[in-house]
Order: structure tokens, then sequence, then C-alpha cells
């Protein structure tokens, strides 16, 4: 355990305002916190920094100076596509970082399905290529789940991060019209966090089974968890652990 | 062409019908072509060309359980796939048996998770368990040398199922 | 009996099909419900999930190094790779430097992974068409490769092949030597299976035109890899966003014109011989030096996120990292190749014989560890 306070003491005395400043993530470590029985004494209390929502990182970079080494989220200057989506969307668009030279566009739910359309069709780049799709459960956060878009454009070689925050109450508009590599993404992000996908062509599990309760990839499931319901329908357990 | 060749006279040979059956049984083996996970690889290894498992009469994968009499669970069972494994065991004509290959299938391995079923003797009962992770194709012969060690002691006779019965 | 009227036209139905979970040619544990009319595929829906383990949940109980392990086991086939994607993330988060030796000995070992894998495509997609003798000679070669992994990483298949930083040791002796052997004897052994395939006229048949995908729409179903190059997208991330170094190699990327399951198996196998080039280059020039860069022993990451893509022998895989700062990783998500890839499948075997799904299938070289996670 020495090891690991030695580790942790540099960046401690900066890492309250590191996290203040610039994270989104801040609220998030709830429950693995609890786990780290061990480093609990020397983390500073997350209880205070910001209530930020998960898709809604400041628009502002604090002006701090973090001399811790790691890297620090920067708001972009000057970035044509930034400049063009906050022109169109003025009021969706919420910010523009760029994190290790991968930049990230938080935009909210009710411009979300335009905004990529826009990046699609409307934009020099022609983000043709929707590499990934996932969600983020922020479970103490005002909107819990975070909706996360990485694009590629073929034409321009240039990858982008699309963010938006949806609340568990909520459903994210699907994508399937605008990229068709969207359609297995939506349903196992539905699958695993239950978030629902308006005008999805077949919304249903696709990992799990069909009449399985639960999402599994929520922060406040068990990950040893399983649903003793569907297993006493299904299988003939003849063997129970001791 | 083999040693036993122009060896002999005309001859007959007696012994005990358990042995006749217990030898054609584990001489032959047909395991189903069944793969899961990682351990599939190794079993496949297992079947191609360096190791070559036809040398101990278990090289005729068989596509279709109902032709088969070894069923490898090489790979991780998760509940969904745990439903197919029932019914295809229950498709398997008798005698059968059951290798449990690698840690996933024998107690959950590392996928200690809420879709993963912590072994496949909860469901079907094994006869031989081979550990690793993934187990050497060498593993998986010495289990199928260990699962003819088994089968040779198979009795057909009525007897001992009544004295086992009581 | 005789209540039965007898059709008067002889009319055909639809018939609903089921291939798998268990059926020997669907890689592992694939379902896929056809509708067939006659001998013609109308409709297919791929059933997944039936080697779903829950690693993504397992990623965010673990801390960032008891991680590693089950990205072996994510795709068992090439594992070297999907390691090193995942490790390259979290040094990039971590601003780990990783020493030039230790850079190249992770490049030789992923281009060799990544022919194992191909051998292991070949093997299988050739067993499944009816090809035999490939399959025995594949996994000939295979072995080599193994045998080398084997010396280096302790295990065949599921290697834990690197550490945080670079390797765990460095290269034990004579490893060059066997490497340098294995690439000059290899070559002739591609022509081997060329020789029985490339011009084989059942192999022809079964493959040429059959699962046809033009470039835009394999980019718009997420096509990735082999698969994308097939159809003439010239998209390798190797070359389009370099990491680990590959910049300082001299390599080219396969391409094929027609898009089918012909030209993809083109592709792979040139892609084999690219593999071995890069390999080459990098016995020639292997510096001397450490293998591993200072780490800390316990991976805490920044706060942030990074998405780390890297060429997988399957096409583009993903990891999207994102750490609240603590010692797990708050999510780990896998974007994997052949998940995406393989939602094609319905689009690709439309209009096709029930026999054809098989070959193509086989074409999009799916793992089910890595589909289902």
């Amino acid at each position: 355990m020495s090891e690991e306070d030695k580790t942790q003491e540099p960046p401690k005395s900066e890492e309250g305002a590191v996290q203040e400043s610039e994270s989104q993530e801040d609220k998030q470590s709830g429950e693995s916190e609890e786990k780290k029985v061990s480093t609990d004494s020397v983390k500073p209390d997350r209880s205070v920094t910001t209530q930020k929502t998960a898709g809604a990182p400041p628009t502002k970079v604090a002006k701090k100076v973090a001399k811790k080494k790691g890297p620090t989220y920067e708001d972009l200057v000057d970035n044509a596509l930034l400049n063009g989506l906050q022109e169109k969307f003025p009021k969706g668009v919420l910010s523009g970082q760029s994190f290790l030279d991968q930049v990230t566009y938080t935009v909210t739910l009710d411009v979300l399905y335009d905004v990529l359309l826009y990046l699609r069709d409307d934009t020099d780049a022609d983000y043709d290529y929707l590499v990934d799709l996932t969600a983020l459960d922020h479970l103490d956060n005002e909107e819990r789940f975070c909706l996360v878009y990485h694009l590629y454009s073929h034409k321009k070689k240039s990858f982008i991060r699309v963010r938006c925050a949806v609340d568990e109450s909520e459903s994210a508009p699907s994508v399937v019209a605008v990229w068709k590599t969207a359609d297995w993404m939506e349903r196992e992000v539905y699958d695993l966090f239950g978030i629902k996908f308006m005008g999805h062509p077949d919304l249903k599990r696709i990992l799990l089974p069909d009449d399985w309760h639960g999402y599994p990839l929520r922060k406040d499931y068990d990950i040893k968890l399983q649903d003793q319901a569907w297993i006493g329908k299904h299988l003939r357990i003849t063997r129970t652990p001791e | 062409m083999g040693i036993v060749e122009n060896r002999m006279h005309e001859n007959i040979v007696t012994t005990t019908v358990d042995s006749v059956f217990n030898w054609a049984r584990k001489s032959s083996l047909w395991p189903m072509t069944f793969g899961l996970a990682c351990c599939a690889i190794e079993m496949m290894a297992a079947g191609a060309s360096r190791f070559d498992m036809d040398r101990f009469g278990a090289g005729i994968f068989r596509p279709s359980p109902r032709q088969s009499d070894l069923i490898i669970i090489a790979g991780t069972v998760t509940l969904k796939m745990a439903e197919v494994i029932q019914r295809l065991y229950d498709q398997m004509p008798d005698p059968k048996w059951v290798i449990s290959m690698g840690a996933c299938s024998s107690a959950g391995g590392p996928f200690d998770t809420y879709s993963t079923l912590q072994g496949v003797d909860k469901v079907i009962p094994v006869d031989v368990y081979i550990p690793g992770c993934p187990p050497r194709p060498e593993a998986l012969l010495y289990g199928l040398m260990r699962l003819q060690d088994k089968i040779d002691q198979m009795t057909i006779s009525k007897s001992t199922e009544k004295r086992q019965a009581s | 009996m005789n209540s039965i009227e007898e059709p008067t036209v002889l009319d055909t139905r639809v018939l609903e099909v089921n291939m798998g979970p268990q059926h020997p040619s669907t890689h592992g544990v694939l379902r896929v419900k056809l509708k067939l009319d006659g001998e013609k595929v109308v409709d297919a829906e791929c059933i997944i999930g039936y080697l779903h383990r829950g690693i993504e949940k397992i990623s965010e109980n673990r801390s960032y190094i008891e991680c590693v392990p089950y990205y072996d086991r994510t795709d068992y086939i090439a594992a070297v790779s999907n390691v090193y994607g995942y490790l390259l993330g979290v040094e990039k988060m971590m601003g780990i430097e990783v020493p030039d030796r230790g850079r190249y000995i992770r490049i030789m070992m992923v281009e060799l992974n990544r022919i194992a894998s191909h051998l292991l495509w070949l093997a299988t997609h050739a067993i499944d068409i009816g090809a035999m003798t490939v399959f025995l000679y594949c996994f000939r070669e295979r072995e080599e490769i193994l045998k080398l992994f084997e010396a280096l990483f302790g295990a065949r298949l599921t290697t834990h092949a690197f550490r945080v930083g670079g390797l765990w040791k460095d290269l034990p002796s004579g490893f060059e030597r066997e490497v340098g052997k294995f690439v000059d004897e290899f070559p002739a052994h591609i022509d081997e299976y060329e020789q029985l395939l490339t011009e084989n006229r059942i192999w022809l048949a079964r493959t040429k035109g059959v699962g046809v995908i033009s470039g835009e729409e394999a980019i718009e179903w997420g096509l990735t890899g082999p698969p994308l190059r097939g159809s003439g997208v010239d998209y390798d991330l190797r070359k389009a966003r370099p990491y680990g170094g590959y910049d300082e190699f001299d390599f080219d990327v396969p391409l094929g014109e027609n898009g089918d399951t012909y030209d993809r198996y083109v592709a792979r196998v040139e892609e084999m011989r690219q593999s071995l080039r890069i390999i080459q280059q990098v016995l020639d020039r292997l510096p001397d030096g450490p293998v591993r860069g200072k780490a800390p022993k316990i991976v805490k990451p920044p706060v942030g996120e990074y998405y780390s893509g890297i060429e997988s022998p399957r096409g583009e895989l993903g990891y999207y990292i994102v750490s609240d700062g603590s010692a797990r990783p708050f999510r780990v998500r896998i974007r994997p190749p052949t998940f995406i890839g393989l939602q094609a499948l319905r689009r690709l075997v439309k209009g096709h014989l029930m026999a054809d799904v098989i070959a193509i299938i086989g074409t999009l070289d799916i793992v089910l560890g890595e589909v289902d996670r």
C-alpha cells in the first residue's frame, strides 16, 4: 500500500482544482470509490466538486494553471467546424474541446439528430463513417446517461467525438437512417444501458436473451447479478453451489 | 502392413463382452464439432496437423449431435448458450461423454459475471475436466486418454447396475 | 385424406431455417435465421450474444492492469493486437513513452499475430468451402508462429503479450534468428496456398461475385479491415492514423476492386506478405536498449477520455477509455471490428444461394468472442 500512496502523492494537491475546472467525469466515481477502501483517506472530498452534467462539460476552461503533468481539456479556438456548428445550432452546441488531440463536441439532445445529419451532409469533411456509438452511465448526475458518437471522415481523414447527455426518462433519436451501421450499436446500448432510441427499426435486445431483466452496464447493476427468473425458466440447474 | 501380419496362425480370442465393447467405444470416439470460445481454437489445433487427434481415434468431428458420442465443451458457457447445450446434450445418443475443456467451462474461469454460467456441470454431467486457460492441445489429448481410461471401466452387465442402484 | 385439395400450381413458400448456434461453419456460436425461397436467401437475421461474457462490465471492476488479460480473450485469435490497442490508449493517457526497442518488438509481434490470424481465417474459410488440404497446411505454419509466441510470452494463444510501458522482458536468445527463419521460409508457403486456391476453378466459382459490396456501401455499413479494402477503399489505420510508430515502416495496403469474396481473399493473402515486409524491416533495424519504459506500478490515468484505434487483423479495433482518475477504468468500450462488420451479413447474403452464406460468413472473418464480448 505504501507504493500506492507514494504514487498518489504528487497529484493529490492538484486534484481538486483540476477536477473542478476541467472534468466532466468528476461525479461518476461514486461506486468505484467505495470499493477502494485504502485510498479513500487520501482522496479529496469529491462531493464539493461541481454539479455539472455529464454531457455538458464546462464551457469555459478555467485559467487555473494545472501543474499536474497530465493532459487537460482545452477549449477549441478558431475551429471552423465548431464555428459552423454554433452558427447553425446556437443553443444546441454547448462546447468544443480537445483532449489529447481528440476533439469532442457536446450538444444537447434536442438537436442531436440534426447535428449528426449536418456533420454527415453539410460540412466540408462529410463524416461518412460512424466509428462507434456507445454510452456512459453517470449515476449521480442530473442527466444520467451520456451518448458518445465517434465519427470519421474518409475524405478529410478527420476524427471527432460528439457527446450528448440523456436522462433516464428520455429517449434518444435513432441515427440508423443516417448511418446504417448504427443499427446494432443502438441495440447494444439499449440492451446494456436501457436507453431507448426513437425511430429504430427493430429495437430489441441483442447480446442478452430477449426476456432478460435489467441493464448490466448501468453502474447500479452488480456484476454478478444474474436474472434468476430467467435461469429458472430456461435452465435445468442440477448442481447448486455450496 | 502392421506388426501382427503374418505372425500367427488362424486364431480366436476369448475375452469379456465388456472388454470388446469398451475397446470399441473408447477407440472410436466421435466428438461433436462444437467450439465456444478460445479453447475451441486449441481444440482445432489439436485436430489439425501437428497434434492430430485422429491418432487416438477421436478425429472425426461430427457436425450433428445425433451422430456423436462425445461433446467437448470448449469455452465459456454463457447462460444464453447453456440452454442450447442442454438441448444438444439431450440429442446425443447414449452412451455419451462430456469433456469440460478449460477453466471457463469447468468453473466459470475469469468470467464471474452476470451472463456466465459458473461451470457447465451445473446443467450437464461432466466426465473429464481439463484445466488451463486455454489448455494446450496436449492437455486435451491427455484428457481424452483419461476419458478412454474411464470408458474402459464401464460395464454393460445388468448386475452392476443393480448393485449400484441398491 | 381425400379431402385435401391438390394444388393446381406448384408454388413455393418462404421457409425459415435456423443456422447455428451449433453449426460447424459459423465460426463459433453465431446463429443466423435465414428466410429461404427454395435455395435462395430472401433475408437473414443474425442472433448473437451466445458468448457475451460481460468483458466491458468486468473492465469497470478491475484495475487498468488487471483488465489486460481479458482483452486477450475478447479476440482470442488476435490476442496480441487486442492487448496492444488497449495499452497504446493507456500509455497515451498516462504520457508513458515506450523505448524504441520495445516499440519495434511490439510491432513485430503484432504483425506475426496478424499472419497467424489470417492463417486461421484462411484455414477455416477454405475448409468451409471444401478445401481440406489448406486447413492442414495453414495450421502447420501457424504452429511455427505460436512456437515463437510461446518462447517470448510463455503462452500460445492468450498471451498477455505486453505490459504498460513495453514488454515484460527482452527477447530470448536466438529469437531473432528464429523469426528470420520464419520470414525466409513463409513466402514459399503462401505460394503453396495460392497454388491450391487462387486459380482453382472450384474456389473461383465459390468466391467470385459472391457477396459483392461497393466501397460507399461498405463504409455505410461500418465495414473495416480487409472487407472494406476488398471493395477498394484505402483505409488502414496503420496509414490513416499511424500509431505506435508504424509510419517508420514501409509497406503497402493491398486493395481489391470488385468487393467480392475473392477480392477479400486476395487482399488478406497479400496482407500476409506485407506483414512479412514489416517484420523484416524490424529485424533489420532492431535497436538495442531497454524494452520497457518508466511506468508506475499503479496505473492511474488522469481524468479524461481517449479513443485508441488500431488496425487489428479484422479491421478497426477501438478502445474508448474513460478515466475518472481512479485506479479502475470508469468505462472501457471496445469497438470490435467484427461486431459492427457482421451487420453487413444481412446485406451481403441477400439473393445468394444458401451455400454462399457459408462463404460470406467466412469472408467477414468473425470471431464471436469479439462480436459478443
